[in-house]
């Protein structure tokens, strides 16, 4: 329907089979498969060989991985525990930094423009490099444990939410930043009447989204760089013990689902 | 109009209230709502974790700190004279690599996830069939990525491809979540026109449906692509999947050769810089 | 007369892009007098409010005057305190929506505290309780405690109004303060308005799209058109003549 009225209206190219966006469409999609056939043939990417095998790989799947064994269930327990800790601490840590470093970052508020690109600079390199990197980066100079996995989880709880930060503060209504202005508050009296009490909620949901991101990446910082559950899975991965790597990995994904639920209910009743 | 002048005052003079007080002593200022109060209770449980987690959990090993490695890394990261020409190309390569393995994981995931997520709209598929789709969708995306891999290295032996269909499942979620809540926002309207003119479902995805939620559907594509990216450079160090570039930095770590290991950050860096860019102008576009 | 709080001379504003906003503007303004600016939307009444508190930067070469002070040569600290002692109203109430009446009242002592105890919301208890007595004088003593985000739009104005009392001020700008509400509600507005001029002698300058209410409750009226000013004198001189001037339209269609 749409595409004759358009025609009908488009006189001038009424003649023509493709109109210029459709001919860029066309173009577009065929870029694109081409790139995708690329991308397999460069990886090697055998599909048949999916369905080849299936039965054979689900079996020893099964035969490795189950049942899982809880066998050391308080060491199991614990390393819940550290990772939620971490989670939270990092989480909240990265969002307090981040917070102040949108305040500079945002075109409302970042007066000094030096500092503002500065501060852009620096969180988009630490945003673009993937915990993973830090992780392996860190380790030389931290050493594998605890603290390197909470540093990591900070480095990309920061560099997330900093960028979300800043939108959320050039988004929020400036009025009543005028009218403070208006009666001789000065900038951090401003940021804390009137752009903090009007961001505080969803900057909570943000920074309970990045702890939510946090318990999730929890798996690979650990192995890569030691603490909580993560590490606990890299040791049942390397020493070959997969039925009580299946046991881990039950217990993470049950801290998943279950900090997804109360973090929506939360944000539900704050918001 | 007369009596303006000569109206009494309009302000009420009334004896001063006196000040309610909170509990603490203070003259209250506000009536705290069910929300302020878990606010504060949120803020305050997460100050009281972080205190504890970072003075008294966390076991630091300050005896290993080396702060001149460092200060190493920082002087070797732009050093890339140093670096031989075949370990640039192989950093490259690997590059390239690590980006068709994220890069393919996302098409497929995305053209399986088109038809699931279509059955997962509500607007679309009646009955129990959305709420089944989603709750898998949600134990799959709880079930970390890294571990998909290792699931599928386990039956199938380290391959490319079994990274690619590790990679995949989470790929798929996501797709299924972001794409049928697209879907469902999708106006009403145009969908009961199409339904009163007598279309049947697919006349209805493929005339309605599919068209008016393609911007969006592209704006989730890339920023899958972008997380892809990442979840591809990840695999390399974590599982051992060769040729990739978290690999490649890794040895360049661990063999001290930090020029080599900046030059990969820098490749990584520039890649997602650029997805994100990308990402930034389509969200922008389907905004306008 | 009375004494004059403020005087503008030549008050220009160029805005980047060499847009003119405001060309020589020079009016006073006496103690318990409220004059109204009008003018069709563009002539530069908001900018004019703006410039006389430096919310907007006037041009090299105007001269604000208020209180004595010359207000365009002062510092950024000097400028603070300076503010403290003129009040302002928003057509939008500007104010903080997910904080109380009385919190936003308070911010308009905001300029007496230090930045820590302004941050921290650590009000003297006289501070309080003027606020809260501002509220009740305002009638809107139910509501002291309630959240902005559940005023109606008079009410919030009415807590704009309050916002810019607890200042003390010397002078009060209120930039379209009945744009945004129901007659019924503008009419309460006006009148307070009215009776902070009259009664408690603080004048006020106020920007306003409707002739006719302007007619009713200013002493005086100042018609603006493309950033000059083309009347300035008392209501009854205004006459439709006049209006059709500042508007550039004919008087039936300007009222309808």
């Amino acid at each position: 329907m749409k595409f004759w009225h358009s025609r009908l209206v488009n006189r001038e190219n009424a003649g023509r089979f493709f109109t210029d966006k459709q001919t860029k469409r066309v173009i577009f999609g065929l870029v694109f498969i081409m790139l995708t056939w690329m991308s397999a043939q460069l990886i090697g990417f055998e599909l048949p060989l999916i369905f080849e095998r299936f039965q054979p790989a689900m079996q020893r799947f099964v035969k490795l991985y189950f049942p899982p064994l809880f066998k050391e269930s308080f060491k199991l327990i614990d390393a819940i525990w550290v990772t939620f800790l971490l989670a939270v601490a990092s989480g909240t840590i990265g969002s307090f930094l981040a917070y102040f470093t949108a305040l500079a970052m945002s075109r409302t508020t970042g007066k000094n423009k030096v500092l503002s690109i500065l501060v852009r600079f620096v969180t988009t390199f630490i945003r673009n490099v993937p915990s993973s990197i830090w992780a392996i980066i860190l380790l030389l100079a931290f050493w594998f444990g605890e603290f390197l996995a909470f540093l990591v989880m900070t480095l990309g709880s920061f560099g997330f939410t900093a960028r979300i930060f800043a939108d959320m503060i050039d988004e929020t209504n400036p009025d009543s930043i005028e009218a403070l202005e208006s009666t001789g508050a000065n900038f951090w009296q401003i940021v804390a009447q009137s752009i903090f009490p009007e961001t505080l909620p969803i900057t909570i949901s943000w920074a309970l989204y990045s702890i939510e991101n946090n318990i999730r990446d929890a798996t690979i910082v650990g192995i890569l760089a030691g603490g909580g559950i993560g590490h606990l899975i890299g040791i049942y991965k390397n020493f070959r013990r997969f039925d009580e790597l299946a046991a881990a990995v039950i217990c993470i994904v049950v801290m998943v689902l279950l900090f997804d639920q109360v973090s929506m209910y939360i944000r539900k009743r704050i918001l | 109009m007369e009596n303006v002048n000569i109206r009494t005052s309009i302000f009420i003079k009334k004896k001063r209230r006196e000040l309610d007080f909170d509990s603490l002593g203070r003259a209250k200022l506000r009536e705290s709502s069910a929300a302020d109060r878990m606010v504060v209770t949120l803020l305050v449980s997460f100050a009281i974790i972080t205190v504890y987690t970072v003075f008294f959990r966390i076991t630091y090993k300050w005896d290993h700190f080396m702060p001149e490695k460092l200060l190493e890394m920082a002087k070797g990261f732009l050093r890339w004279d140093t670096i031989a020409t075949g370990q640039r190309t192989d950093m490259i390569k690997a590059l390239i690599n690590t980006f068709a393995l994220g890069f393919l994981t996302t098409v497929i995931g995305m053209i399986t996830g088109i038809f699931v997520a279509l059955l997962a709209a509500r607007n679309l598929t009646r009955g129990f069939l959305p709420h089944m789709i989603r709750s898998v969708a949600a134990f799959m995306r709880a079930v970390p990525t890294i571990i998909w891999v290792l699931i599928f290295v386990a039956g199938y032996g380290l391959s490319a491809t079994t990274a690619v269909v590790g990679m995949y499942f989470h790929t798929l979620a996501f797709f299924i979540k972001s794409f049928s809540e697209s879907f469902e926002e999708v106006d009403e309207a145009t969908i009961e026109a199409l339904k009163a003119t007598g279309a049947n479902w697919l006349q209805i995805v493929f005339g309605a449906v599919l068209p008016s939620s393609a911007t969006r559907l592209i704006s989730w594509l890339a920023i899958r692509s972008e997380i892809n990216f990442g979840v591809a450079v990840v695999i390399g160090p974590a599982v051992g999947v060769p040729g990739t570039i978290g690999t490649a930095i890794n040895n360049a770590s661990r063999g001290g050769d930090y020029a080599t290991q900046g030059f990969g950050v820098f490749l990584v860096f520039l890649t997602a810089f650029i997805l994100e860019v990308l990402i930034n102008r389509l969200r922008q576009r389907s905004i306008v | 007369m009375q004494e004059t709080v403020l005087q503008t001379k030549n008050l220009t504003k160029t805005y980047g892009g060499g847009t003119l906003a405001l060309k020589e503007v020079s009016f006073a303004l006496k103690k318990g007098e409220m004059v109204c600016v009008i003018g069709p939307s563009g002539a530069g009444k908001s900018t004019l409010l703006r410039c006389i508190n430096r919310m907007i930067e006037a041009d090299e070469g105007s001269s604000v005057v208020f209180d004595g002070k010359e207000i365009t040569s002062l510092r950024k600290k000097e400028l603070a305190q300076t503010r403290r002692e003129i009040g302002m109203v928003f057509q939008h109430y500007n104010l903080v929506y997910r904080l109380s009446a009385l919190e936003n009242v308070l911010h308009g002592r905001m300029g007496y505290y230090s930045t820590f105890a302004g941050a921290f919301s650590l009000y003297k208890k006289e501070d309080i309780e003027r606020a809260v007595e501002l509220l009740g004088m305002l009638g809107l003593e139910e509501r002291v405690y309630f959240r902005c985000a559940n005023l109606s739009g008079g009410q919030k104005q009415r807590v704009g109004i309050a916002r810019a009392l607890i200042q003390d001020p010397k002078l009060i700008l209120c930039d379209e303060p009945i744009a945004s509400l129901d007659p019924q509600a503008a009419k309460v507005i006006m009148e307070y308005l009215k009776g902070i001029s009259a009664e408690m002698g603080i004048p006020c300058l106020v920007n306003l799209h409707q002739v006719d209410v302007a007619k009713i409750y200013a002493d005086r009226i100042i018609g603006m058109k493309d950033g000059h000013i083309v009347f300035d004198g008392p209501k009854e001189e205004l006459t439709d003549k006049r209006i059709e001037n500042i508007y550039g339209a004919k008087i039936h269609e300007i009222l309808a």
